[in-house]
């Protein structure tokens, strides 16, 4: 075959020409593809011509469509169409491309579809934030309401301890001081958890001693392990370097959480935490923390699900012993440290957790600063408590006595507090920061804008723990930031400080 | 009286246009997503107002931006659904700016906008979301179960008489 008349050849296949009057009526037709009736109008063959026929003038002399998808009764075709004006007469040439079409037909389904479904996991993704966010927001401010009655409850429990009690009371109050703290320990995990996902947590990088870590869990939890007759051993490897440098009080929660939830699971038998050396490259240590026990275990099907803050709230409600968040909080902490966590399991013979952190360390072991001597502190500090809430005022009051100090005056509202320090000296104001009237902010910023009074230490008393607050209070210039509940010595300490700070 | 008026549907692929169309036209639906490529017209008779329409239908290939489409589609066109996925926001993000587009490049045709796959919200829900995305313009429809299908097409249909 000549290459002439192949060409012919593939063109008689796959071109149609027609010509038409400029109505649409077909007038010849080589049917080379679509076989038209004789009369028959190019608007016969599909709808797509209805719209397009009236297009085609002298001016409008050549349009192109693409792609364009027919059906006839016999066939379907993906034709590339041609319209040309041609002397008060319409040529339509049709070009079949259907294979070359209906070959990259399974590209662009396969391409879109995987967008889609990009698409959808971004929208999951962003509702699961949104309601991540939505529960954040409800826990932070739940806690900041629970944080205040419970502040008054456990100040009033502290002092009623150190009152005289008879054995019985005091042991009724211990389990009501216990009970307390166990539910503050609860508001604390929940803020934590809504702060790191709020990503307000921040790390600290200091020096610190691991062994003064483990010293701490082992004092925590040797009357715990003495009480449930369970062996707590803590063991740590010689080449675990002795001053790493991160953070100690998270390193510490992580490492409590892990334990406490050891002995909440082992009813006989032993709690083990090991401490090895992962890795250690040039100043940097990855440090392997090994929480094992031999209690219940943990079944496979729960596994993926015990660090997910509902699964532990489900756990915490449901009516055997609360589990607590400290799962939740130890894998976010982790996290947050860039480190990793893994868990491994049978039930009935235990279960064992292992934390990776990274930490520093330092090229030599840095020089204590030199102990400062401590300075006497006239206990007769004169002092403004600005709170509104009678209890608060009370609870305050009663700390101060009991501690020696016997000059304090009150003030409902920071409106108040500023006619009272207009009158009378004060060495230290005590400041709720949600106040009426004038609100806390608000009187720190009018006493600071004053000369007399900018330097008068003030030490915020709230209950709204977030860091936002504390850093707007912060910056105003404040002493000390104390949260409720705070524990007396607590409140005595910061009073002392701001006084010396004062002093100085 | 008879007249012939061509409506296009653009918008973003997997929105739904082929779908609609066929609810529509053939009273169908499938549950599978068969990509369109190019053009496939189709061709409905509908009366009003005692007039005879036929609504050529261009059902035109998924593009996330309108300008991007081949313009001879667009030639000869009396009105234009836009049509986009309540459930996907990456098809109605640009909408304004699509809008802009067709009504800067065909003044004279009107545009009605879609928002397909109703049946996936719940009353309530779909009406706070409506005016949380600011789309209470928007017609909505589902073509899995026909509402207000051919309300949108008609209610076009009517502007361009």
């Amino acid at each position: 075959m000549s290459l002439k008349s192949f060409k012919s050849d593939l063109l008689e296949k796959r071109v149609q020409i027609i010509t038409t009057d400029m109505s649409g009526k077909v007038t010849a037709s080589d049917d080379a593809l679509i076989p038209l009736k004789k009369g028959s109008s190019l608007q016969d063959i599909d709808p797509f011509f209805e719209a397009i026929v009236p297009l085609v003038s002298a001016e409008a002399e050549l349009l192109e469509f693409p792609c364009v998808n027919l059906k006839t009764d016999e066939n379907e075709f993906v034709l590339d169409i041609e319209l040309r004006y041609g002397d008060g007469e319409l040529i339509a040439i049709l070009y079949d491309f259907s294979e070359h079409y209906r070959r990259s037909h399974p590209v662009v389904q396969e391409k879109n579809e995987n967008t889609i479904l990009a698409n959808q996991l971004l929208v999951e993704q962003t509702i699961a934030n949104e309601k991540e966010a939505l529960k954040n927001s409800f826990i932070s401010k739940l806690s900041h309401e629970l944080r205040k009655p419970l502040g008054n409850m456990m100040g009033f429990v502290n002092l009623l301890k150190d009152s005289n009690l008879n054995y019985d009371q005091a042991e009724m109050l211990k389990i009501v001081r216990q009970t307390g703290l166990h539910i503050e320990e609860l508001l604390n995990d929940l803020l934590d958890i809504s702060k790191i996902s709020q990503g307000t947590l921040n790390l600290k990088s200091v020096s610190f001693k691991m062994k003064d870590v483990t010293k701490h869990l082992k004092d925590m939890f040797s009357l715990k392990a003495k009480t449930k007759r369970i062996e707590f051993e803590v063991n740590m490897h010689d080449n675990v370097p002795a001053v790493l440098i991160g953070d100690p009080i998270r390193v510490k929660q992580i490492l409590i959480n892990l334990v406490d939830n050891a002995f909440k699971n082992t009813p006989k038998g032993k709690v083990l935490l090991d401490i090895s050396v992962d890795y250690s490259r040039a100043k940097k240590v990855s440090l392997r923390f090994s929480v094992s026990d031999t209690g219940y275990g943990i079944k496979d099907a729960e596994l993926p699900k015990i660090f997910d803050s509902y699964y532990q709230i489900d756990q915490l409600l449901s009516p055997t012993e609360g589990q607590g968040l400290g799962l939740k909080i130890v894998d976010d902490l982790v996290k947050l440290q860039k480190g990793k966590t893994k868990v491994k399991s049978k039930v009935g013979e235990g279960t064992q957790f292992e934390v990776s952190l990274p930490f520093e360390v330092p090229l030599r072991a840095e020089k204590k600063p030199p102990r400062k001597k401590a300075i006497d502190v006239d206990e007769r500090i004169r002092v403004l408590c600005v709170d509104d809430a009678e209890l608060d005022q009370m609870l305050i009051m009663k700390i101060l006595i009991n501690e020696g100090f016997i000059s304090m005056d009150l003030a409902l509202h920071g409106e108040m507090a500023l006619q009272l320090i207009d009158l009378k000296s004060y060495d230290v104001i005590l400041l709720d920061l949600d106040l009426p009237i004038l609100n806390g902010i608000e009187f720190l910023k009018r006493l600071r804008a004053e000369r007399k009074t900018k330097k008068i230490p003030v030490v915020v008393l709230t209950a709204m723990a977030g860091a936002e607050y504390q850093k707007e209070a912060e910056a105003l210039g404040i002493s000390a930031y104390l949260t409720k509940p705070y524990q007396p010595k607590e409140l005595v300490k910061a009073i002392k400080a701001a006084f010396k700070e004062k002093e100085k | 009286m008879e007249v012939s008026k061509k409506i296009v549907l653009i918008g973003h692929f997997g929105v739904g246009k082929t779908s609609l169309v066929r609810r529509y036209v053939d009273s169908a639906f499938s549950e599978d997503y068969l990509v369109t490529l190019g053009v496939q017209v189709k061709k409905k008779q509908i009366e009003l107002d005692d007039n005879q329409v036929n609504l050529i239908i261009w059902d035109l290939e998924g593009n996330a931006k309108v300008e991007n489409m081949r313009s001879s589609y667009m030639l000869g066109t009396d009105g234009f659904l836009y049509v986009f996925d309540l459930t996907r926001p990456i098809t109605f993000n640009n909408l304004n700016e699509n809008l802009e587009f067709i009504k800067k490049q065909y003044p004279k045709a009107p545009v009605k906008i879609v928002g397909n796959k109703a049946d996936l919200f719940d009353g309530n829900d779909l009406d706070e979301f409506l005016t949380k995305n600011k789309l209470e313009q928007v017609i909505t429809t589902s073509a899995k179960e026909g509402t207000n299908v051919a309300t949108v097409f008609e209610e076009l249909a009517r502007e361009l008489l």
